[in-house]
């Protein structure tokens, strides 16, 4: 079964034409990359895979469930642009509400928050409130978030945002590590360099539409992500 | 239907109301205005009434009549507050996109929201009200059935949900101050369509018919009794006489509120996020 199936999916805000006539198919177990421009629709799907905005026309089905219900998001991650909480809440606080919303109590909650915690290397922050925090160590208890999901389509919207070097290396491997556990990983950035060194797929939108897709390596003929997508994007316009 | 995820987000909303200091201080003027209350009447009845012998200004009973209509009002007023923060907060906060990324669906969400600050608001009242009686019942010795007393506040309990989710549905599009000006004005008016239009026959309701007459049917019609029941709740708790069809009010209610909480949910299942 595919993780997401999109068929025709179009949405404009106004005269603004934010996804035309969109389809793809995602493969379970990859580590998917959704590229493009600013205001190429990237983040409207996104929002439309989650239900935070409904489609004008055209169907997504995430596991062969209809987006539209929410039992699509029973299996579903995700990491927002700019991830951010309840201010006097701690990061312990926050992770293990994620980690009961996705249905998970007692012990092995504890557990996997434990688990989350350690493998974003911010156990010292567990008492640490949000509004306390570095622009880094936010975006690491969000990824730590997406952890207590036990589905197996995570979706990260800039995850690489307000990391360091350190940082960035270790979601890379993170990333590698949750395809090796079979999870479908959708990346939307626009750090093309560290992109390429993890995906397997890529999807190139322009102004709402498909302009490329397909496997990376062998889309790539030889060439930079970077270029790939300056000259794609280019002859597109 | 599992109601573990809306419960989480019930529990979330009195930790997020918890934490409002704009409640905290409500709460401890009530306090204040309610035991300064109790100390300047007691004065009265004690000393004035007492040394100069005007037995007719003693205001004894009554005290509590007018405290409890007061008591109500705030509640209104917090209903208001509280309901026009309720989900505004999350937008406020960038958490809402979050939240309805988990497996919930958003009339849940919603109504765990509204629940929670229902709750909130009852918890208020209820303190204020019990509060309000001990202090009276020591000083003026007056007790309240409490048959009566959870009757009241039961009643009262109806009366306060629908203002929320006004408020909430009104703070869909405006912001904080112009929802809190918008649905105070709004009770305002239904309490006024309403004092006008509960003592009359349906007969004569239609007759007259003038814009302001229709304007006014309509929000007695389509919208929720809350000053009716507002003031059957003070009637049954002080024993007074007010008239009210139990079953007319029981399915106006019923079929309002389900209006009011469909277009609420209408409105923000069309809301892109």
């Amino acid at each position: 079964m595919t993780a997401i199936q999109a068929t025709g999916v179009s949405k404009s805000y106004g005269a603004t034409q934010a996804l035309s006539d969109f389809s793809i198919s995602v493969e379970p177990s990859k580590i998917v990359a959704l590229l493009g421009p600013n205001g190429a629709g990237k983040t409207t799907f996104v929002k439309s895979l989650l239900d935070l905005v409904s489609p004008d026309s055209g169907e997504i089905l995430i596991n062969g469930i209809n987006s539209t219900s929410s039992a699509s998001r029973e299996g579903v991650a995700y990491l927002p642009e700019k991830f951010s909480f309840f201010p006097y809440y701690t990061v312990e606080m926050v992770v293990a509400f994620y980690g009961k919303m996705h249905g998970l109590r007692g012990s092995e909650l504890n557990q996997r928050v434990g688990e989350a915690l350690e493998k974003l290397k911010i156990p010292e922050l567990r008492k640490k409130k949000i509004n306390t925090l570095s622009k880094g160590q936010l975006q690491r208890t969000g990824i730590a978030n997406t952890l207590m999901c036990q589905g197996n389509l995570m979706i990260f919207d800039e995850p690489f945002s307000g990391l360091d070097a350190i940082g960035i290396r270790e979601l890379k491997l993170l990333f590698k590590d949750l395809r090796e556990q079979g999870k479908t990983v959708l990346l939307n950035s626009h750090i093309l360099s560290e992109m390429e060194q993890v995906c397997d797929e890529f999807i190139l939108l322009n102004k709402g539409k498909i302009i490329a897709k397909g496997n990376l390596k062998t889309e790539l003929e030889g060439k930079s992500l970077e270029d790939f997508f300056y000259d794609k994007v280019e002859n597109s316009q | 239907m599992s109601l573990e995820k809306p419960y989480l987000i019930f529990t979330n909303t009195l930790q997020k109301e918890f934490r409002n200091k704009m409640l905290l201080f409500i709460l401890a003027f009530t306090v204040a205005v309610i035991l300064g209350a109790n100390v300047v009447i007691n004065l009265l009845n004690d000393k004035v009434v007492t040394d100069f012998g005007m037995k007719d200004m003693a205001i004894g009973d009554k005290a509590m009549i007018g405290f409890y209509w007061f008591i109500n009002l705030w509640s209104v007023g917090l209903a208001v507050l509280l309901g026009s923060n309720c989900t505004k907060s999350d937008f406020e906060n960038h958490v809402i996109p979050q939240l309805l990324s988990f497996p919930i669906r958003r009339i849940e969400y919603l109504l765990a929201r509204i629940f929670g600050t229902w709750f909130m608001v009852m918890g208020y009242y209820l303190f204020s009200i019990v509060l309000a009686m001990v202090s009276f019942s020591l000083t003026s010795g007056t007790l309240v059935k409490g048959g009566a007393f959870f009757g009241a506040v039961l009643i009262n309990s109806f009366a306060i949900l629908p203002i929320i989710i006004l408020a909430v549905l009104f703070s869909f599009f405006t912001p904080k101050l112009v929802t809190f000006i918008g649905v105070g004005m709004l009770y305002l008016l239904m309490s006024i369509s309403a004092g006008n239009l509960h003592p009359l026959p349906f007969s004569e309701m239609l007759n007259d018919l003038s814009f302001m007459k229709i304007v006014a049917l309509g929000l007695y019609f389509f919208l929720p009794h809350s000053s009716i029941l507002d003031r059957f709740s003070s009637a049954t708790l002080f024993d007074t006489p007010f008239e009210v069809n139990i079953l007319f009010e029981v399915g106006h209610y019923a079929l309002t509120m389900a209006l009011l909480i469909l277009i609420a949910t209408w409105v923000f299942r069309r809301r892109d996020l």
